[in-house]
């Protein structure tokens, strides 16, 4: 739910460049990815596998840095920029976080 | 008959990947930071065609010609073809979407297409949400149950109705990921033909 969110909220916020992107819409869905994934790191706190967690965290930064480097590079500033970078951020958090604990749930 | 020498009391398990294979996506990463920082058509163009040709093709042919196969295979054979499949589609998967996604956007502003009026916008916007389902469903089903399924191969006894429910989800999962590469390929070539 929270890469949905955080993913939701991009597309928004892309549709519109380069023009400002109206906020509300993704500010909210910036806010529920925040919250989907503060409560999957909760309830999966105890079952991450932090040999998977690491590589998998590493491989996400470097991903969403990419996606920053060409939003940033072509210009985008200021609030649209704080929301996908706070997005992509979710986004590298929730990955190690599901492909760790996948194997404890399935 | 060769014996093997038993591994060491607490030898470090071999990784998920081979570290050579990371020399892949290095190189490709390595590419697109050029292709981006040159802001020149033809880099942009081909690592955008280039990636998603793969992407698509690689995914279609898992989609609709391995997958099929792999549930017909007797489970030994299936699990010996996907211990060596899997860390390489771990790898290479990941570093086609990115390549293309990235060098996708850059190619789109320079061609002038993100100031598309409406409702031809429509199109690119369409290509926007395909994209990202298919990123999802890769990011949060395949490559977790491609760990899921690899950890348990590694294991004394492997779990064989577990390895079935990992490899269910993932044959469906890139069914549904060929039926969104059709997609884009139908939004693609419109874009392309504006």
């Amino acid at each position: 739910m929270s890469l949905a969110c955080a993913a939701t909220g991009v597309i928004v916020i892309s549709a519109y460049v380069p023009r400002r992107a109206p906020l509300p819409a993704p500010v909210v869905l910036v806010a529920l990815a925040g919250v989907f994934c503060v409560a999957a790191a909760w309830r999966g706190r105890r079952l991450v596998a932090r040999n998977i967690a690491r590589p998998t965290l590493v491989a996400a930064a470097i991903a969403v840095a990419f996606l920053e480097l060409v939003f940033a590079y072509d210009g985008t500033r200021g609030a649209p920029l704080v929301l996908l970078t706070t997005a992509f951020v979710l986004v590298a958090l929730d990955l190690p976080l599901l492909i760790s604990t996948y194997g404890s749930t399935t | 008959m060769t014996t093997l020498a038993e591994p060491l009391a607490g030898a470090r398990p071999a990784p998920l990947i081979p570290t050579a294979l990371l020399a892949v996506p290095a190189a490709a990463l390595a590419l697109l930071l050029a292709a981006i920082f040159s802001n020149k058509l033809w880099p942009l163009d081909f690592l955008h065609v280039a990636g998603g040709g793969l992407w698509t093709g690689i995914d279609l042919f898992m989609g609709f010609v391995v997958g099929p196969i792999m549930r017909r295979l007797d489970p030994p054979v299936r699990a010996a073809v996907m211990r060596r499949l899997m860390p390489k589609m771990m790898v290479v998967m990941p570093t086609l979407a990115l390549t293309t996604m990235t060098a996708g956007w850059q190619l789109a502003r320079k061609l002038g297409m993100l100031e598309m009026p409406y409702p031809r916008h429509w199109w690119l916007v369409a290509s926007f949400v395909i994209v990202a389902v298919l990123a999802l469903t890769a990011f949060a089903v395949l490559l977790p149950a491609n760990v899921g399924v690899l950890l348990e191969l590694r294991k004394e006894q492997p779990d064989g109705q577990r390895i079935q429910r990992l490899m269910s989800r993932y044959t469906a999962c890139t069914a549904l990921q060929g039926c969104m590469q059709i997609a884009t390929l139908i939004v693609m070539t419109r874009l392309a033909t504006f």
